[in-house]
């Protein structure tokens, strides 16, 4: 087991930069997420949410900067790491069950040359149970319902028993009921100690889903407890549009970092 | 110069009647030597199996297209191979197209990740780049006459027939490999392929498993170019997969339908050819195992219980024929209730049609699918008849049909003119348990918002 101090927050990010194919789209992002808090990621599209979860589990190269889970590297610690994608990312026609679905949420592990076990089973069946889709595990996954297929996402992360959430549009396109049944279930999560970052995009709920709130607009706007961070002035700082000039840098900096001549306004309007 | 009959790939010797081919291919098979029908024959089940198998996960990746491509990117290297050998050996010319294969595979990856691009775009460049070079060298060979280059040309199309001893070793030996490292590394070919992403959350390699399986894939393709050639073969990875898509919705059937299906259009493909030959006139093998393989598909797709044409035809004339013998029902219960009773059970077909505004011949043609289901006598037309079966499920629709319209007022508040074509349709679709749950819903009501009697439920009368 890995040693942790006793004082490493749940996530640490450090002057974390991130760039699509060469286009920065988070600038030097800090960040130390206490453990058992539910935290909301909010921001405008385009604003780097996916990305910053997506940097944090290492799907994404970053350009500078650090990541640190439970104060270490997170490929020492994908074992207590679960990742939930948005729901649109996979195609739901592919020949599995829910069981299956959640199933894969224990492959992380079990080794490669062993099966799954009774015991890997019983904690899927669980996890299904907690979502309320135990009678549904048999079901092939196109056949669910949107709010039901994000409940599988949800059953295969709890599946993975781990100890930090990262969550990304789990209420976006979902029922009412599937919305409640999702909020309950990140209440408990939080009352068994684990972390959870939520990628959130209706401001209304935000402010009383969230205990802390992160203000992401390509760069972090605030980070802090709801309280204090969902205020108008902030939140105008967040959502605003003066900000378009990072937007306009990170386009510069793409193509000169392709090697592309720069773009001149003026001979744009004059050329033919 | 390449003769018009080896371009496009050729089959077995015609100058027997086809039926005395196929007796001496059985006799060939079912004798106790290992000889060249057998050879055929084995050929063919490896391909087939292999390519099947493989190919689920080219479907299910949704890359039909890099199987297409690595297919024809494989050419250069089977001439390479022999150049090396400096013969036709079987080992030098896989592994040449096995190094050309994963070479194709790797300049699409690297142009697409590193240009403007879209993976497509690199597909159709470098394969069929590949491919010209391919057929370029094989034309020099040719020309230079260059000793033993006879016959490279086969790999274009295929040509099972000439398939050896040693080459079905070597078949069977990479199948073998290919079949042990899927059953090895299922459960990570089944997440990256179902979710990229996650799969790399819980530290799946998945650049390692994407170039484990387009190994696999090439591997497949090698196996597959001796019988159907180059050109054909992604139709080998592709339609026995789709078939086994069209039937089942579990990964580990559909794989193992997938190698079952392409074993068995590659018998029967070679056996069709066999059929199809005559005197003077031969049947190119690979093209007919693979128009096999589209016959199948054909097939399976008209009647795969699920996803199939016909099925679903069927499924929607039978709910067509219940919704009208249901309607029949409703508007013979309406006349119940202003005769104030189910005392008289015959009801007259004019009668009938007046009210629904419909041809006696078309009550008629409900009536005889409400009959089909009891709920009529089946042994009077004109008046037709109600059965007590008909009566309890006169009562359940209009039941349906009151308490929907109900619902849509008293719960979704929409007005009570807008609510009877809604609840025209869906009181043939309520299940019971939703049945239920507006009984609770609405507190066991007793009258539909235009002021009709609710009929009571099955039960409770």
């Amino acid at each position: 087991m890995e040693s942790i101090p006793p004082t490493a927050p749940a996530l640490e990010v450090h002057d974390l930069t991130v760039s699509y194919h060469r286009r920065p789209v988070l600038w030097n992002v800090d960040l130390a997420v206490p453990t058992g808090k539910l935290v909301g990621i909010i921001g405008p599209n385009g604003a780097g949410k996916s990305t910053l979860i997506k940097a944090v589990m290492g799907l994404i190269p970053v350009s500078s900067g650090w990541v640190q889970v439970f104060g270490a590297p997170i490929e020492r610690m994908r074992t207590r790491v679960a990742y939930v994608p948005q729901r649109e990312s996979v195609d739901w026609t592919f020949p599995v069950t829910a069981m299956d679905v959640v199933l894969m949420g224990r492959f992380g592990r079990v080794p490669w040359w062993r099966r799954v076990g009774r015991r890997d089973r019983e904690i899927a069946r669980q996890a299904l149970q907690r979502v309320g889709m135990l009678g549904l595990g048999d079901r092939q996954i196109s056949n669910l319902s949107g709010g039901q297929q994000q409940r599988v996402f949800l059953a295969r992360a709890l599946a993975q028993e781990s100890d930090l959430y990262l969550m990304d549009e789990p209420f976006s396109g979902v029922d009412a009921a599937t919305e409640s049944a999702i909020m309950t279930l990140l209440q408990e999560l939080r009352s068994a100690g684990k972390t959870v970052l939520v990628v959130h995009h209706d401001l209304q709920t935000a402010q009383q889903y969230f205990d802390m709130l992160i203000l992401l607009n390509m760069r972090l706007v605030a980070f802090g407890p709801t309280a204090e961070v969902f205020t108008p002035r902030l939140l105008q700082q967040t959502y605003g549009g003066r900000l378009t000039i990072l937007a306009d840098v990170a386009d510069a900096v793409a193509r000169a970092e392709r090697g592309e001549r720069e773009a001149s306004r003026i001979g744009g309007a004059s050329g033919p | 110069m390449i003769s018009g009959s080896t371009i496009l790939g050729s089959g077995f010797e015609s100058n027997i009647a086809p039926a005395e081919a196929l007796w001496r291919f059985a006799t060939g098979v079912f004798d106790d030597r290992l000889d060249s029908t057998d050879c055929v024959l084995w050929g063919a089940v490896l391909l087939g199996v292999a390519c099947g198998v493989l190919g689920s996960f080219v479907v299910l990746r949704r890359q039909s297209l890099l199987g297409d491509a690595i297919g024809h990117a494989v050419l250069p290297g089977v001439v390479c191979g022999f150049l090396a050998a400096g013969e036709k050996s079987t080992p030098a010319l896989m592994l040449g197209a096995l190094a050309a294969g994963l070479l194709a595979a790797g300049l699409i990856s690297l142009l697409s990740r590193t240009t403007v691009l879209k993976s497509s775009e690199c597909m159709g460049a470098v394969f069929t780049g590949f491919y010209a070079i391919g057929i370029v060298l094989i034309k020099r060979l040719q020309n230079l006459q260059v000793a033993g280059q006879t016959g490279l040309e086969r790999f274009l199309f295929g040509q099972i027939v000439g398939i050896s001893t040693q080459d079905l070793i070597y078949m069977g030996v990479i199948t073998a490999a290919a079949l042990a490292c899927v059953v090895a590394f299922w459960r990570m070919l089944a997440v990256t392929s179902f979710d990229r992403e996650f799969a790399a959350s819980t530290g799946v390699p998945a650049v390692g498993v994407e170039i484990l399986l387009t190994t696999l894939l090439t591997l497949a393709i090698v196996v597959g170019i001796q019988a159907v050639g180059v050109v054909l073969v992604a139709a080998m990875l592709v339609t026995p997969a789709a078939t086994a898509y069209l039937l089942t919705d579990r990964l580990h059937r559909m794989v193992a339908l997938a190698g079952l299906f392409g074993a068995a259009v590659g018998v029967m493909g070679i056996l069709l050819s066999l059929l199809l030959a005559a005197p003077g006139r031969d049947m190119p093998t690979g093209p007919t195992i693979v128009l096999t393989a589209g016959l199948l598909f054909g097939v399976v797709m008209l009647v795969a219980p699920r996803h199939g044409v016909l099925p679903r035809l069927i499924r929607l004339t039978r709910k067509r024929h219940r919704t009208a013998a249901e309607n029949l029902l409703r508007t013979i219960y309406l006349m119940i209730e202003r005769r104030g009773s189910a005392g008289d059970r015959r009801f007259g077909v004019d009668d009938i049609a007046a009210l629904r505004h419909e041809t006696p011949a078309f009550v008629k043609r409900m009536a005889r699918h409400a009959a089909r289901r009891g709920w009529i006598d089946p042994d009077s037309i004109d008046p037709i008849i109600l059965t007590d079966l008909g009566l309890a499920e006169a009562r359940k629709i209009v039941r349906n049909h009151r308490l929907w319209e109900l619902f849509l007022t008293q719960e979704a508040h929409l007005a009570g003119d807008h609510v009877h074509a809604d609840a025209e349709y869906i009181e043939h679709l309520l299940p019971p348990e939703v049945v239920q749950r507006l009984e609770r819903l609405l507190q066991q009501p007793a009258a539909d918002p235009h002021g009709r009697p609710i009929p009571a439920s099955a039960n409770a009368s």
